[in-house]
């Protein structure tokens, strides 16, 4: 440490110089004032003891223009003075003096007020040094939000939000918004909406939207249902969001084809129907979105049908909790009421909504972000989003074949039921009705994993008893299995509307008695109940229902089907 | 206690060859002083005297001598409204007591 003394007397700064070294400090000595600012400057000392009379600059002046020269940095000064003179002491203090000491100097007293005042300049300091790291980190933290949010609009705003029929009032409490509005044009014509309040708000609540959106936008544009959306945004969330935090959504599809809503609601409180004269509220069945695995988890759909012009209201908890200066909350009697009030015909219900809320909070400051949003099933208009959507890939209907083998090992681990729907909409868009499709392609695989490969007998599954035991050998033969391979081709004819796929599946089985099998069906082209193959024969007689023919080879461990599909597009 | 040798003794040891230079720099200076202050009484310069008194007061103080640092201090405070009518004899007596210190600081030499 480096003590700076000031003293136009050379007897003091001696003595005190003695004194400092003897205690291991480091000693720079001025005689006046103006010397003291200079080797403040050159010499750059922690510490100065300051003499107030001298001659040329006194000690007031001196400590004035360095204390204005370091306002980064803590420079403890002390004043050599005697104890005496009360308005001196005062001056001392006005000019930025940190400490006296008194003549004579006492080793003791001026290595304690030393070592104390060395302790504040490094807190001082310390504090300095956070408070600019801090500062530093604030504005790296506004730029990277900036960034963030950037992002995070361009990721969630894909969709069709900003429609005509799409009224929306979104009011986050910070920068990020815990709640998430999306919505899309499905392919084959119709919306799907997602609303969406993760728990919490501010930038982690809103961190969830990401895989959120990514989920909801690439399954509405590859044709998925809001039933599969919902299942898989569960089982996402659930595996991507830490515990303690989860989704309220609700997720509604218009299908103006057969003219109805669809909704899955977990949580969302306000959510209703406006059909003109009547309201009916979309009541939430569920858990939020993030709890449940996946067995445990419901996707099941409420169907109302839909006129023309019927609106859905959609918010978050945000608005029924919204507070008024007495401390009362908005509520859902206030929230409902309000749906119910007659309208002149120049308010819309929206602006009505936001109005009455507006009249109840006053300037009340929102402690929740406060989301509404009102989709109107204008059928024209949502046919016309549909048809200016199709700038997307035009697929037609072409020549194609694609064959996969699957080892042992590979069947273990893959299914191919998705893989191969994944590979059509590649080829032919979604175009294939890949519901049914998947039906058939699941029951030709399990028949050829199940009976080819396995060996299993299905007849045993005709008790309940030994429906279980035939699904534990499955899975006990389906580990110790070491050979054998499946072989599964597909192939496409094209027509004017769609084409013929020919699909065959081969396994390295044994194979069976066609024989046996083709005289039942002949007899039977329902399921017959009575059947000793009641649940073994469904699958093929569901899988002769979908499709236009289907042959077994002599040996039976071959299939091949036809399946007849029409352009799902047009 | 009119002399603190406690102070001296602690200061020759600290300072070792230093103390030479230190206890001729005070005789000196202390000399300087008292010249300075007579002429300052001399020619009734109040705040001179008061300033010169202040001075040797700290440095007399910070070796010890405590019988000459209140000498100065009686001087210095008698002087804060105009030049005292003792003021000669004040000074006789700071000269006086600042020749007994030269003695025994001369000793420690």
């Amino acid at each position: 440490m480096k003590i700076l003394i000031v003293d136009d007397d050379t007897t003091n700064r001696l003595v005190l110089s003695a004194y400092l070294k003897k205690d291991g400090y480091t000693v720079v000595a001025a005689k006046n004032g103006v010397e003291a600012i200079e080797l403040f400057q050159l010499e750059e000392p922690d510490l100065i003891l300051m003499d107030v009379m001298m001659p040329v600059m006194d000690g007031y002046e001196a400590t004035i223009k360095i204390k204005s020269m370091t306002t980064d940095k803590f420079i403890p000064i002390i004043f050599l003075t005697a104890m005496t003179d009360e308005k001196a002491l005062s001056r001392c203090v006005e000019v930025g003096g940190d400490d006296f000491l008194t003549k004579p100097y006492n080793r003791v007293i001026l290595k304690a007020k030393i070592d104390a005042l060395e302790r504040v300049s490094q807190l001082y300091n310390t504090v300095y040094e956070q408070k600019r790291e801090l500062i530093s980190h604030q504005i790296n933290e506004a730029k990277e939000h900036e960034v963030a949010r950037k992002v995070f609009d361009s990721i969630l705003n894909p969709g069709c939000l900003s429609s005509d029929n799409i009224q929306l009032h979104l009011s986050p409490m910070s920068l990020f918004n815990g709640d998430v509005v999306l919505a899309a044009v499905k392919p084959t014509g119709g919306l799907h909406i997602l609303f969406g309040d993760f728990t919490g708000h501010g930038l982690a609540a809103s961190l969830g939207a990401l895989p959120l959106s990514d989920v909801f936008y690439s399954m509405t544009a590859k044709g998925y249902s809001i039933s599969d959306i919902v299942r898989e945004v569960n089982r996402k969330l659930k595996q991507q969001l830490p515990t303690g935090m989860f989704l309220a959504a609700c997720l509604v599809e218009i299908d103006i084809i057969n003219m109805v809503l669809k909704y899955w609601n977990g949580a969302i409180p306000g959510a209703f129907l406006h059909k003109g004269n009547s309201i009916i509220e979309l009541k939430s069945k569920n858990l939020p979105l993030g709890i449940l695995d996946d067995s445990g988890f419901s996707d099941k759909v409420d169907i109302i049908e839909i006129h023309d012009y019927d609106r859905v209201i959609l918010s978050t908890d945000g608005i029924l909790e919204a507070e008024n200066s007495e401390g009362k909350m908005f509520g859902a009697e206030r929230f409902t009421e309000c749906l119910h009030d007659k309208l002149d015909s120049d308010v819309d219900l929206f602006q009505h909504i936001l109005n009455v809320l507006d009249d109840f909070t006053q300037e009340q400051e929102q402690t929740d972000d406060v989301t509404l949003g009102v989709i109107t099933c204008d059928i024209n208009y949502i046919n016309q989003l549909v048809s200016q959507k199709s700038a997307f890939k035009k697929f037609v209907p072409t020549h194609w074949k694609f064959d996969l083998y699957f080892f042992y090992d590979a069947i273990k681990s893959i299914d191919p039921v998705p893989l191969i729907n994944q590979i059509l909409s590649e080829i032919q868009g979604h175009q294939v009705q890949q519901d049914k499709l998947s039906m058939i392609l699941t029951e030709l695989f399990c028949n050829s994993l199940d009976h080819g490969l396995l060996g299993l007998d299905s007849s045993v599954k005709s008790t309940p008893e030994g429906f279980m035991q035939f699904y534990a050998d499955k899975e006990s033969r389906l580990n110790e299995l070491d050979s054998g391979s499946i072989f599964i081709s597909v192939k496409n004819e094209p027509h004017e509307t769609g084409g013929n796929l020919t699909i065959v599946f081969e396994d390295s089985g044994k194979g069976f008695d066609v024989s046996k099998i083709e005289d039942n069906n002949a007899s039977q082209t329902a399921i017959d109940e009575s059947s000793p193959l009641k649940f073994s024969g469904r699958g093929i007689s569901l899988i002769r229902n979908y499709c236009q023919s289907v042959t077994y080879n002599d040996t039976g461990n071959r299939i091949e089907c036809i399946y007849s599909w029409t352009n799902n597009e047009t | 206690m009119s002399i603190d040798l406690d102070v001296i003794n602690e200061l020759k040891e600290i300072m070792g060859d230093d103390f030479d230079e230190l206890i001729s720099i005070f005789i000196s200076d202390g000399q300087t002083q008292i010249e300075n202050l007579k002429l300052s009484i001399q020619s009734s310069n109040v705040e001179d005297t008061r300033r010169f008194a202040h001075t040797l007061k700290g440095s007399s103080a910070n070796l010890g001598l405590n019988a000459l640092s209140e000498s100065c201090m009686t001087l210095e405070r008698n002087a804060a409204e105009g030049l005292p009518e003792d003021a000669s004899e004040l000074l006789e007596n700071i000269i006086n007591r600042y020749n007994t210190a030269k003695e025994i600081l001369t000793e420690k030499l």
